[in-house]
């Protein structure tokens, strides 16, 4: 799964405001979870692990009802031990834990959404039913992925960077870089209309450097 | 479309009675079942600034560190046993200076459920100490909340019982009326943070309105409660000196100060740590990239400046109110 994460981002310019979803098919032993209803995950279960995942909610997505879900890694049809082992009213796959661990190195983690088809109830696959029931869902989820996410993560060019390139250039400390950023960041965002404004005069001395630095600094302080 | 806030709940094992209570509030949410309430609270890359649009509920057990040793950022007013507690991890307000955006990795309220092992503990530490003067509402905004949860009540009640027991309920709520009809404790403070009008719009988003906290803080007074102002954190920007002045007259004209047990004033500082992470959270935040200088890893405007912010806010007070009691935090 991860391997396959990787594959997709190589082909994406930009992640930071896009949709990243894994849809697919699951199991369930819940007989009143008909075959081909769709619910958005909230929680993944790794079973070899035992870790949790909790995928976004903070989006509303059409209308769909949500669960839990539980990776497996082995289909439960074969092993009916494991079949035992869970209790719980939910929904079983093989890949969800993975595609939510190795997005979530990818992708803005309000970004990634699980959904998942019921397309069997660990007897039988019914791929006919699957296939009818899904098909409307699929078209509304096609139309929702496309849309714009109702946040935007800005991913603007830093108007500071060649400042504090100058900066480092200067043979400014790591902590003297860090209170430019803060003081431009400062004066842009109080100021929004007015130019940047330039750094002190360059001079060999250190002494002197960081003392001009300083003054620099302190026509920021209101 | 963003979720209503509230839309999950998630939930501990066991706590599905405590759970609900909170359905019959909220009813359209959804519970998810969590096996520690860490693994979804501390999860890594949570958008803090995110999970604002739409906080969730998280209900767990406390099952250590009921008390916590007060910090230096924090006035102990001349108590000996300066503690506080978290009941509530995280705030429905939304201010834009605020610590806690530094100090937790979600922006999801975690609320403590076993009311009865804090009142425990603290009876225990009571018992070591003698005395005990303990924050109820620190880390989170109880009176705001007090509405879903009702632990004000719950916590004034057991000081009732408990007379060396000292309590402080901080909030930037107008929702007194929600323990109105209490009997007032004389070892229970409410404090109110104030703060100018324009600073409650820009940077205090969701907060009770100046006009409703100070008619909030008039009924307690009438109901003889023990109230503290707090005008902390005192905030540097173009204009500040001048808000903060009405801010002190708009008090006076509303009622007199020295009613209240203290005035305590205090401008930003922040661990410097805290500093960082909001910084890259909020980019575009013009208070939070003052050019503070961090000492010993704390975050604080010069000494000069605090001193005059301070210096302007205790004239006008002195002026308006000499009686008043003013409680300055360095």
């Amino acid at each position: 799964m991860t391997v396959a994460v990787c594959l997709f981002c190589s082909e994406l310019r930009e992640r930071k405001n896009r949709r990243v979803w894994n849809l697919g098919a699951s199991g369930t032993r819940e007989i009143a979870r008909k075959i081909g209803s769709f619910y958005w995950i909230n929680k993944v279960l790794d079973l070899a692990s035992g870790r949790e995942e909790f995928p976004s909610t903070l989006e509303k997505i059409g209308n769909f009802p949500e669960s839990t879900l539980v990776t497996v890694d082995k289909p439960l049809l074969s092993d009916p031990k494991v079949e035992k082992i869970i209790s719980e009213d939910c929904l079983f796959d093989m890949e969800s834990f993975g595609f939510q661990v190795a997005c979530s190195y990818l992708f803005p983690i309000d970004n990634i959404r699980i959904g998942k088809w019921v397309s069997d109830h660990l007897h039988q696959i019914t791929e006919k039913e699957l296939v009818k029931q899904s098909h409307q869902t699929y078209e509304i989820l096609c139309k929702e992925v496309e849309k714009p996410l109702p946040w935007n993560i800005s991913s603007e060019p830093d108007e500071f960077e060649a400042i504090l390139l100058e900066a480092k250039e200067m043979g400014y400390t790591e902590s003297m870089c860090f209170e430019v950023e803060a003081c431009l960041r400062f004066f842009k965002n109080s100021y929004p209309n007015k130019n940047l404004p330039n750094l002190p005069r360059n001079t060999p001395d250190l002494a002197l450097r960081k003392k001009n630095h300083k003054k620099w600094k302190d026509q920021f302080a209101l | 479309m963003i979720q209503k806030m509230f839309s999950h709940i998630y939930l501990e094992k066991g706590l599905e009675v405590e759970a609900s209570k909170f359905l019959k509030r909220f009813p359209d949410a959804i519970l998810v079942p969590v096996s520690h309430y860490k693994n979804a609270f501390n999860s890594q890359k949570q958008d803090f600034r995110l999970q604002k649009l739409s906080p969730k509920l998280i209900l767990a057990q406390k099952t250590s560190d009921f008390l916590y040793p007060g910090s230096h950022f924090s006035p102990s007013f001349g108590s000996e046993n300066f503690y506080y507690n978290t009941l509530v991890l995280n705030c429905i307000y939304d201010c834009e200076y605020c610590y806690l955006q530094g100090m937790y990795p979600s922006a999801n309220l975690v609320i403590f459920t076993n009311l009865d092992d804090f009142f425990r503990e603290t009876k225990l530490k009571l018992t070591e100490l003698g005395s005990l003067y303990l924050c109820i509402s620190y880390d989170t905004d109880l009176l705001a909340l007090e509405g879903v949860l009702g632990y004000c009540r719950k916590w004034i009640d057991f000081c009732q019982k408990e007379i060396n027991l000292t309590i402080e309920i901080r909030t930037k709520s107008a929702n007194f009326s929600a323990i109105k009809d209490l009997n007032p404790p004389k070892n229970c403070i409410l404090a109110w943070t104030l703060s100018p009008n324009p600073v409650i719009q820009k940077w205090e988003k969701k907060t009770a309105s100046l006009e409703h906290r100070i008619q909030s803080i008039k009924e307690a007074l009438d109901f003889g409660w023990n109230v503290r102002l707090c005008i902390d954190p005192v905030l540097r920007y173009d204009g500040y000196a001048e808000d903060y002045e009405n801010l002190i007259e708009k008090i006076h004209s509303n009622f007199e100060m020295e009613r209240c047990t203290e005035i305590c004033l205090g401008s930003f500082r922040m661990s410097g740590s805290y500093l960082k992470k909001m910084r890259d959270l909020l980019p575009k935040s013009a208070i939070l990239h003052y050019p503070f200088q961090v000492k010993s890893g704390e975050a604080r405007y010069p000494k000069e400046k605090h001193d005059e912010l301070i210096d302007i806010l205790q004239l006008k007070i002195k002026n308006l109110s000499p009686k008043a009691q003013v409680f300055v935090m360095d």
